[in-house]
């Protein structure tokens, strides 16, 4: 099956507005989905789909502002651009900080717009790409034994073999095998790599599973 | 003991004396009259009321009393009602219109009461003047339409703001949809009926924009303006209530410095009542939950350097930014966190349409002074 290519979901009650934007990114053969209201596009929306999302940020019913904490509080990393008019910087600026990609003022040149779009389709592949590493380095973590792990923990703390041999009570040639099954398993060619592997999962929980605490 | 004739006489002429004392202390108009509708009592408070001597009116038909219809019907109404016992207004009482010796026309509430005896039929008619009742309510309801008016220039900002998005989303649609076309021009081979229907989406568009100007003109027709020559004391007087309601709300004191023997300005009244209501509305908004509330709003008159007339709104709030500055008076800049910034652009454009200057400075002890300098009005134009 053909992998389906980046969508740009449109978010605006204007109905004019709404068309000619679907006409105009349709028109350089981005592919996009046109919803009224951010209700109606939260039915339809698909997290697992390579997207960014362009919406009005002055809407009736769920406001613009409204939708991106919805959004949020469902664990999506969907890059927002906001589509503001004149005087509402301060509420794109709250947009901003609350995660906004970006966000384009009204009237916009089309190339503005389609820039901020392959930005913001960019800034989702990476993110994608980049999660997509991460659940590949938990799914070999878990491939290690307990005592591959042990090794391998006190190994990116920057213990020498010398040190864990003595304090695991075995020899150091056993770490040294231990230590060389890690690296197979979690397919890594340097101690550098490893640390900076392991630390990226401690830091960067995933967010569709981190557990509430 | 045998009544004595001439203590019964006696008896009967204080009671006269008595009733004419009583009539006369009347506060209400008392008059009294045959069945043929000739006047037979006529009260001092009668007298005072229609301007006619009680000597003059004795013996006179009634109806000279009355304004139209009742005027030419009256007489027809005594003789049906001598016929039928049918009453219009006897033991009923209503609001009817008299007339004065001088010819003018006013509302009273008159009662009529029946006394019948050997002499025969008589009405006796209490009159009370409603004229300054009237007046009053005529006042309240002109207050009304003012307020209501008021009303109608908060809605002018919502609507500039309402307006600005409405012709905004047709424009940026029309330019989308341009743009959309010329990307599909540059394809190799464009959609004809693409376009086609591009075009007639623009069309669509360009005239739903148009509308929404057309609306904004029937509008604005609808408010006509006329200036009248006016009494800015008076006018900053009559506003006051609406002013004092918004700052007692939050606590705030209004003083008013109203100088003597300004000269008049031609203004609209209502208009420049609004601007007033404006500025001080914006006093409030820049004084609440500040320091120095207590020192309060002043609104004073003044003579200004040109022989016109300047009215000042000063404040203790926050002021207004150097940076602003001037631009405060551009249309969409504002301070508030609410605000559409139309209301100190509108309230220039009107003081401007009489002449008059709207401006800002700086109250040195912290806050905001806005003047508004009217020019004097000409003698020569007022003819």
């Amino acid at each position: 099956m053909k992998a389906a290519g980046p969508l740009v979901y449109l978010v605006d009650d204007d109905d004019a507005v709404r068309d000619s934007l679907g006409l105009l990114l349709r028109s350089i053969g981005l592919d996009c989905e046109l919803h009224a209201s951010g209700l109606d596009f939260l039915d339809h929306y698909d997290p697992k789909r390579h997207s960014c999302l362009v919406a009005d940020i002055r809407m009736p019913g769920l406001s613009g502002l409204e939708l991106q904490q919805r959004l949020n509080e469902l664990k999506s990393e969907i890059p927002i651009i906001f589509i503001t008019g004149h005087g509402d910087v301060p509420m794109a600026v709250n947009a901003m900080k609350a995660g906004a990609a970006d966000f384009i003022q009204k009237p916009f040149r089309d190339q503005d717009l389609i820039d901020r779009i392959h930005k913001a389709l960019e800034t989702d592949r990476q993110r994608r790409s980049a999660r997509a590493e991460e659940d590949t380095i938990r799914e070999r973590l878990a491939l290690l034994t307990p005592r591959e792990t042990e090794v391998m923990q006190r190994v990116v703390r920057g213990q020498a073999n010398k040190v864990i041999a003595m304090d695991l009570g075995v020899s150091q040639r056993t770490v040294e095998l231990h230590r060389a099954r890690v690296m197979r398993k979690l397919k890594m060619r340097s101690l550098a790599e490893l640390v900076h592997a392991v630390d990226r999962i401690s830091v960067a929980p995933r967010p569709a599973d981190t557990e509430s605490p | 003991m045998a009544p004595d004739p001439s203590a019964n006489d006696q008896y009967r002429l204080m009671a006269a004396a008595e009733l004419h004392a009583l009539l006369d202390a009347a506060v209400d108009a008392i008059v009294v009259i045959d069945d043929r509708g000739r006047v037979t009592t006529f009260n001092k408070a009668a007298e005072r009321m229609f301007g006619y001597a009680a000597a003059d009116m004795i013996g006179q038909n009634i109806s000279i009393l009355m304004g139209e219809p009742d005027r030419t019907q009256h007489d027809a109404h005594i003789e049906r009602y001598k016929a039928t016992g049918e009453a219009r207004i006897i033991g009923i009482g209503r609001e009817v219109q008299a007339r004065r010796a001088n010819g003018e026309i006013f509302p009273i509430a008159l009662s009529v009461g029946e006394a019948r005896d050997a002499g025969g039929r008589r009405f006796v008619g209490i009159l009370r003047d409603l004229s300054s009742e009237r007046a009053a309510e005529q006042q309240t309801r002109s207050l009304e339409a003012r307020l209501a008016h008021v009303g109608r220039f908060n809605l002018m900002g919502e609507m500039a703001a309402g307006i600005a998005h409405e012709i905004n989303q047709p424009l940026s649609a029309i330019a989308t949809y341009a743009q959309a076309a010329k990307r599909i021009m540059d394809h190799a081979q464009p959609n004809m009926a693409t376009l086609r229907e591009i075009c007639t989406k623009i069309d669509d568009q360009a005239r739903r924009a148009g509308q929404v100007i057309e609306n904004l003109r029937k509008f604005i027709r609808k408010q006509e303006i006329s200036t009248q020559s006016l009494d800015v004391n008076r006018v900053v007087r009559d506003v006051m209530n609406l002013i004092e309601a918004d700052a007692h709300a939050e606590g705030i004191p209004v003083r008013v410095e109203a100088a003597e023997g300004l000269p008049s300005v031609r203004a609209d009244a209502v208009q420049l009542q609004q601007v007033l209501l404006n500025l001080t509305r914006n006093s409030v908004d820049a004084m609440r939950g500040g320091l120095a509330k207590d020192r309060g709003i002043t609104i004073a008159t003044q003579r200004n350097e040109r022989g016109g007339v300047r009215i000042t709104v000063t404040d203790h709030g926050h002021g207004v930014s150097r940076q602003l500055g001037d631009n405060i008076f551009h249309p969409f800049v504002t301070t508030k966190r609410e605000g559409l910034g139309v209301g100190l652009a509108i309230s220039r454009t009107i003081v401007q349409s009489y002449d008059g200057s709207l401006t800002y400075t700086d109250n040195p002890v912290g806050g905001a002074i806005f003047s508004i300098d009217l020019p004097a009005e000409r003698e020569s134009s007022a003819a």
